[in-house]
């Protein structure tokens, strides 16, 4: 099946209808935004003090703004570059749905509005923070990064880690050791979740001309650098077992990380070991652990917060 | 070229404005429902 976009002499010809809403919404990355919402209620439920639900549930949703407005902004700058991928060709903006100048600015009213709301209603380090992550994932990652070194994932994928930090700070207006180690954690996972699903569309990204490890460093190399993530990711999610202080989490999260992590080195395993096999090599194992990555994530994160609710 | 699930059937000019206007009124009035219970929970 081929993708096709308007040409532009075709939309001088049919100029675009009005954004429809679906549209605008589609342009917030929904799926993306359901882990960035889970891990940043998990971060303001893990927290130690209680936050009035109403502010709860407002610093969650501004955290959903934020991380919303921060995808649409990846969606305009990157619309020329979503054309032309298999994968992404089906978005509202390189199929014409929406013009750029409506995206840019849905874009903009969300990330100020939840940066506003969040410091207005929650606290304005949470606010602060939430800017940060916003122009992190916007302009370091979309527009610094991704166009110019293999590691933009790697330095980029601090963008998807702050919603646990979010959360904590929202609840408990400060930042300390647990959230700063729930950061680390999805940073230090990020990288091989997304060479999962690089290894299997490296074709996309030669053709985008977007440097992702795959294509630059080869399949080999990306391998065997999942490898060494999942490796270090195993310790890694055990730590806040091992915290001293109050903070730390109880058994029922460390021995969840534990078989967690233990799955996701041996899905890492399997990439780590295997070369592709030919052309017509359908990429199991790579899709298999993409997907276990997302459902990893969550797990982790929900183990976290039944720890601290049923402590053992 | 088959549809994607995601696309949804192309609408009128107006069905849109009205789809849009629809969903921008209910997101003012859920805004202004959350001030208002904001407000009170910091007062609390």
């Amino acid at each position: 099946m081929t993708m096709t976009s308007p040409t532009p002499a075709a939309a001088a010809a049919n100029p675009p209808l009005p954004a429809d809403w679906r549209d605008l919404i589609a342009l917030t990355k929904p799926r993306v935004m359901s882990l960035v919402i889970f891990t940043g209620l998990c971060g303001l439920l893990a927290a130690p003090q209680h936050i009035h639900p109403v502010l709860g549930f407002t610093a969650i949703l501004c955290i959903a703004m934020g991380a919303g407005g921060a995808a649409a902004l990846n969606q305009w700058w990157e619309a020329d570059i979503d054309a032309g991928m298999k994968r992404t060709a089906q978005r509202p903006l390189p199929q014409g749905r929406l013009d750029r100048t409506t995206a840019r600015d849905f874009a903009g009213v969300l990330c100020a509005a939840s940066v506003f709301l969040m410091g207005v209603a929650i606290s304005w380090l949470a606010a602060a923070i939430l800017a940060i992550s916003i122009v992190y994932y916007a302009v370091v990652y979309t527009i610094w990064l991704k166009p110019r070194t293999p590691q933009n994932i790697v330095i980029g994928g601090g963008a998807g880690a702050f919603p646990p930090l979010i959360g904590w700070v929202a609840a408990t207006g400060h930042i300390s050791a647990m959230p700063v180690v729930l950061f680390a954690i999805i940073f230090m996972w990020t990288p091989p979740h997304f060479w999962a699903l690089a290894l299997y569309v490296k074709t996309d990204y030669a053709k985008v001309g977007i440097p992702m490890m795959p294509v630059v460093a080869g399949e080999r190399s990306t391998r065997r650098q999942i490898l060494v993530y999942a490796i270090l990711l195993l310790p890694l999610s055990a730590l806040p077992w091992w915290l001293p202080g109050d903070e730390h989490a109880g058994a029922i999260y460390g021995v969840s990380a534990l078989v967690l992590s233990s799955a996701f080195l041996g899905f890492a395993i399997r990439v780590g070991l295997r070369e592709r096999t030919g052309p017509d090599d359908a990429m199991k194992p790579e899709k298999q652990m993409f997907a276990y990555s997302i459902l990893y994530l969550f797990a982790l994160f929900a183990a976290l917060v039944v720890d601290r609710f049923i402590p053992l | 070229m088959p549809k994607s699930p995601k696309q949804h059937v192309p609408q009128s000019v107006d069905q849109i404005r009205r789809g849009r206007n629809r969903v921008l009124a209910l997101s003012l009035g859920a805004f202004v429902i959350l001030i208002f219970f904001i407000s009170i929970a910091k007062m609390g």
